[in-house]
């Protein structure tokens, strides 16, 4: 209950217009001095905290998909994507889907993949005759990929924040974002059967030079997680080297990046990086007093109270998850429940990659729950849809995450194969 | 107060570049680090220390500027709903309560530097004291407290600071920093 009370203020406080780095410096700060009169050695705990090697690969994440967004390289996606599946029933929603999954890797951000990936998808696929409600449904859901498929900004914060390796949670999120893929797909090839090619459409362009010029973006995520996979880079070092091949890719290779680009990129993901660490170090202080106050114990003998089992934990935690993600951005969420939940997953003999994922797809949920759902308002800019229909469109896939949750939650090792095979021994 | 806007603007953007030139600075250090080891095979382990260090500056030298452009993270939606004149009382206490935040990192990082000094604690890295590092934290909350400062006053009398969001955005701001 305290746990929640001190959400409950934290909330309150971030309504009344803090940002969230000032509300989780002041709430703790003014608990502490309530509580135990004094104060912890703030500033060794801030720079302490901010000085960490793993936390490097944060702002290098942000700078690769900064470079490729600005690169433009989804034209190209988007054009091998529809090349392979245009004549196929459904074809222009699969590659869609396609185009999201491949671009959710690159830029490792649900809203970036619902932006770039519909601005070119969205008038194509009614182009074509896919229903309204169609086509923004599986940009909205294909969206959310973003931050579940590896690389991912958000598991690179639970990875440090739960101190859990980084490689295993990218494996980990592999299989679950191709099985979510699939159904996305699966499910639009069944509902929108009856888009076609229009008459007079001018012959595609052939499908082998369309690929090689995507190739190379396909190459990033093979790249950084293969790099990862077989040891070859610790995550701080695939994010830096995996920044460098961007570069490379669209400065050189497709020679979209300007040095404008560049420049614009490099400030945009240096505030990006600023506005999340520092969260980070307001979390740490958040953490401590947790720690002070015995909260995470009382959430253990608690949820022992309850009776409440592995499966039951998980399912009242993600039901909690996307509740909270329907106010709350990904990080924080992360950054406000892990402290206080590790034990009780550690009581419960809960893996944390496994808890990672699970989390992930709570988080892509809340990405798409109205009222207040980023993907659907990245719609409705592009769109000027109204935000009721809008709406509407997601509930299947809303449907879908849960059900792959619930698979998740059954079949464990949907997530936890692939880093076993890597040698994870969790 | 129009200088003096323009001025804290001027110091604001320019701790923003310097953090900027670490994330640069970073990302060279971390793929010189791979090529040292597998190149030269002579890994070079003070990288790690160091590109932890460019990240502290980067952080507290960048987060003026973010405070400046009204791109740090929280509710917006909530505040581009209650109308201009509640909007605009949100958006002085947002602001004061950086400054508080501000004022108590200034304090905070003083005291750290003093003691470090005092004690003469050194990093891992010969001839580099903890106190250097220390140092960038009253440095960029400074200047945070000096951007928020400004905004609350600009705000408080009727003004519209640099960046105000209108609440017409139909885009938010920064998604890769909310992980979405």
């Amino acid at each position: 209950m305290l746990f929640l009370g001190l959400m409950a203020v934290l909330i309150g406080l971030l309504y009344l217009g803090l940002p969230m780095f000032a509300a989780l410096f002041l709430l703790p700060i003014g608990v502490l001095l309530a509580v135990e009169g004094g104060l912890p050695a703030l500033g060794e705990m801030v720079v302490g905290k901010l000085d960490g090697y793993l936390l490097v690969a944060i702002p290098l994440f942000m700078l690769m998909a900064h470079v490729m967004v600005r690169g433009r390289v989804v034209d190209d996606l988007y054009g091998a994507a529809f090349a392979m599946f245009r004549r196929v029933r459904g074809g222009v929603g699969i590659a869609t889907v396609l185009a999201c999954t491949i671009f959710a890797a690159i830029s490792g951000s649900s809203v970036a993949t619902a932006l770039t990936v519909g601005k070119i998808a969205i008038p194509q696929m009614l182009r074509y005759g896919m229903s309204r409600r169609g086509a923004f449904g599986v940009v909205a859901g294909g969206g959310t990929l973003g931050i579940l498929i590896p690389p991912s900004a958000p598991m690179v914060l639970y990875a440090y924040v739960t101190e859990t390796s980084v490689g295993a949670l990218f494996l980990a999120g592999l299989l679950p974002g191709l099985m979510m893929a699939a159904m996305f797909a699966g499910y639009v090839m069944i509902t929108e059967g009856r888009a076609r090619v229009p008459a007079g459409d001018p012959p595609p362009e052939a499908i082998l030079p369309v690929m090689a010029r995507a190739g190379w973006s396909l190459t990033l995520p093979v790249f950084v997680l293969g790099g990862i996979y077989m040891g070859v880079f610790t995550a701080t070092e695939a994010a830096g080297t995996g920044t460098l091949y961007a570069l490379f890719i669209a400065a050189v290779i497709y020679r979209t990046l300007t040095w404008r680009d560049l420049i614009a990129g490099m400030q945009e993901a240096t505030r990006t990086s600023s506005m999340l660490l520092l969260i980070i170090a307001g979390a740490a202080i958040y953490g401590y007093m947790l720690t002070k106050l015995g909260v995470p114990q009382k959430l253990t003998a608690e949820i022992a109270a309850l009776g409440l089992d592995r499966t039951g934990f998980l399912i009242a935690m993600m039901v909690l998850l996307f509740l909270l993600g329907l106010v709350l951005e990904s990080f924080s969420i992360i950054l406000l429940t892990m402290p206080a939940i590790l034990p009780a997953m550690a009581v419960l003999g809960i893996d944390k990659v496994w808890y990672g994922v699970l989390l992930t797809l709570s988080l892509e949920m809340a990405l798409i729950s109205p009222p207040v759902a980023m993907n659907l308002v990245v719609i409705k800019a592009i769109t000027g849809a109204p935000l009721a229909e809008v709406n509407r469109s997601i509930l299947p896939y809303m449907i879908m995450l849960a059900i792959g949750t619930g698979l998740l939650i059954a079949f464990p090792e949907i997530a936890l194969w692939l880093p076993r095979q890597a040698g994870y021994a969790g | 107060m129009k200088i003096l806007a323009g001025a804290v603007a001027w110091l604001s953007r320019i701790a923003g570049a310097v953090g900027s030139v670490a994330t640069v600075t970073c990302l060279v250090l971390i793929g010189w680090s791979v090529v040292a080891r597998y190149v030269f095979g002579a890994p070079q382990g003070w990288i790690d220390k160091v590109a932890g260090w460019l990240v502290v500056m980067l952080v507290l030298l960048a987060a003026p500027e973010a405070q400046r452009r009204f791109e740090h993270i929280g509710v917006d939606i909530a505040v581009a709903r209650i109308g201009p004149a509640w909007a605009r009382a949100a958006r002085i206490l947002g602001a004061l309560s950086v400054c508080a935040v501000a004022a108590i990192l200034v304090f905070a990082g003083l005291e750290a530097v003093a003691f470090s000094r005092m004690v003469g604690l050194m990093t891992d890295i010969e001839g580099v004291p903890e106190w250097w590092i220390q140092a960038i934290l009253p440095v960029g909350a400074a200047v945070l407290f000096l951007v928020a400062a400004v905004q609350a006053l600009v705000l408080a009398m009727g003004g519209t600071p640099d960046y105000l969001p209108t609440g017409n955005e139909e885009l938010p701001r920064d998604t890769l920093a909310r992980g979405e």
